[in-house]
């Protein structure tokens, strides 16, 4: 039975989350869709032993993920890791030539999901995809490329076995309901509304893999 | 249709939100039960004008709600009101009797109905648990102000919302400590809990349709 989860990746998983460690649960975990995610599993799950950590940075690309892999992720000995990585990759290119380009993304992230798990060979992973909408931060030339990674995320889910989680899709199909502002602040960080879809999508698509086999 | 929400209360309202105004849609409401609610509140209709504030101030009794309330809940006039006060009241060195609670609660429900008469106003009834910071006279004290609580909802026409029995009920799933964690302030799931019951009783009021 699951009950041990780790969040990764950069400010959208990170949002204010605390620094310390061995928070008491629940606490600590920001306010992005990992703290929804984890209020809702917990209280619908009361019993379980839970231990939900969340190891966002903001700022993070794949590679600086990589860096402080060891550390942060394979340690901690998670049952179950997700991991939202991608949108920096490509930001950081536009904004201080630091980006990391596509082959080199998918290369790095290939090493790193290879890493887990041989280190850890039974835990489960729960890929989320990058995702933007092309306003605020965002430029038309940044979409190609967000979207080329997110067709290399969904690649390395099926080629390790993990759970793939279409945030862009999800996103999109919100369009219908309110325009893109209401979801994304600055077409790159998700509104409160924006995490609410992210975490209710999350918790649908992890049902099977959490509460499937009791 | 209700659109501007205020939360008011103590520390489980306040639960860390923000102390500027302005901020964006869902932004600055803190970690607890508030936030919670909104999330599920504005993305399941996202549609609506939504303006929502957290006015909770850490360590407010009555008389400190009633001292703010003109410039931190009537002057922002809201469609509706959530109120959960009261566990500071039974603080024994600060706490005002229970006389004195319900007159000055009274008192801030009046005034609000004079200056908004349709304001909807929803009540959360104080709650506590026997241990940590609580002992079992400041439980019975509790206990006693939540019937207060619950007599002024009626008078006023609010909406009641039994917190106590909402965390009684969840003793059956896990123990005490697991929803608060000093007896009186809630841990993330109690939050969610207490979020849950406020969504599901104002659902009617709100006009959702879930």
């Amino acid at each position: 039975m699951i009950n041990r989860i780790l969040f990764q990746g950069d400010s959208i998983t990170d949002v204010g989350r605390a620094r310390e460690d061995n928070l008491p649960l629940g606490q600590g975990l920001g306010t992005g869709y990992p703290q929804l995610v984890t209020a809702r599993l917990i209280t619908d799950y009361p019993s379980r032993p839970w231990i939900i950590e969340n190891k966002g940075i903001s700022g993070n690309r794949v590679v600086d993920l990589y860096a402080r892999w060891k550390i942060d992720a394979l340690n901690l000995h998670p049952q179950l890791i997700s991991i939202l990585i991608g949108v920096n990759d490509t930001w950081h290119e536009f904004g201080r030539k630091n980006g990391v380009e596509v082959p080199r993304y998918e290369m790095v992230y290939r090493e790193l999901l290879r890493w887990t798990k041989e280190v850890l060979p039974e835990v489960k992973l729960v890929l989320m995809e990058p995702f933007c909408f092309c306003f605020g931060a965002v430029g038309p030339d940044w979409v190609p490329e967000v979207k080329e990674r997110g067709k290399i995320v969904k690649k390395l889910a099926e080629e390790f076995d993990a759970l793939f989680l279409p945030c862009q899709e999800i996103l999109d199909k919100a369009l219908e309901r309110a325009p893109q502002e209401f979801w994304l602040r600055d077409g790159v960080h998700p509104a409160l509304a924006g995490h609410q879809l992210l975490a209710d999508a999350w918790i649908e698509a992890t049902k099977e893999l959490l509460h499937g086999s009791r | 249709m209700i659109s501007r929400i205020l939360f008011q209360g103590d520390s489980i309202t306040d639960a860390d939100r923000s102390r500027e105004e302005n901020l964006p849609l869902g932004k600055g409401l803190g970690t607890g039960y508030p936030h919670l609610a909104v999330s599920r509140l504005i993305t399941d209709d996202p549609g609506r004008p939504w303006v929502i504030w957290n006015r909770g101030i850490s360590g407010n009794h009555v008389p400190a709600l009633y001292g703010r309330w003109e410039k931190d809940a009537l002057d922002l006039k809201p469609d509706l009101i959530s109120i959960l006060i009261g566990i500071n009241d039974t603080n024994r060195k600060f706490g005002v009797e229970i006389s004195r609670f319900e007159k000055v609660y009274s008192d801030l429900l009046s005034w609000t109905k004079k200056t908004l008469p349709e304001t909807e106003m929803v009540l959360m009834e104080p709650f506590c648990f026997c241990f940590g910071e609580v002992d079992e006279a400041r439980e019975k004290d509790v206990k006693e102000r939540g019937k207060i609580v619950k007599k002024l909802a009626e008078e006023f026409h609010a909406l009641f919302l039994p917190c106590q029995s909402i965390l009684d009920k969840a003793l059956e799933r896990a123990p005490k400590e697991f929803w608060l964690r000093d007896g009186m302030h809630p841990n993330p799931a109690g939050h969610q809990l207490l979020a849950d019951a406020w969504i599901e009783a104002a659902k009617d009021l709100l006009g959702l349709s879930r």
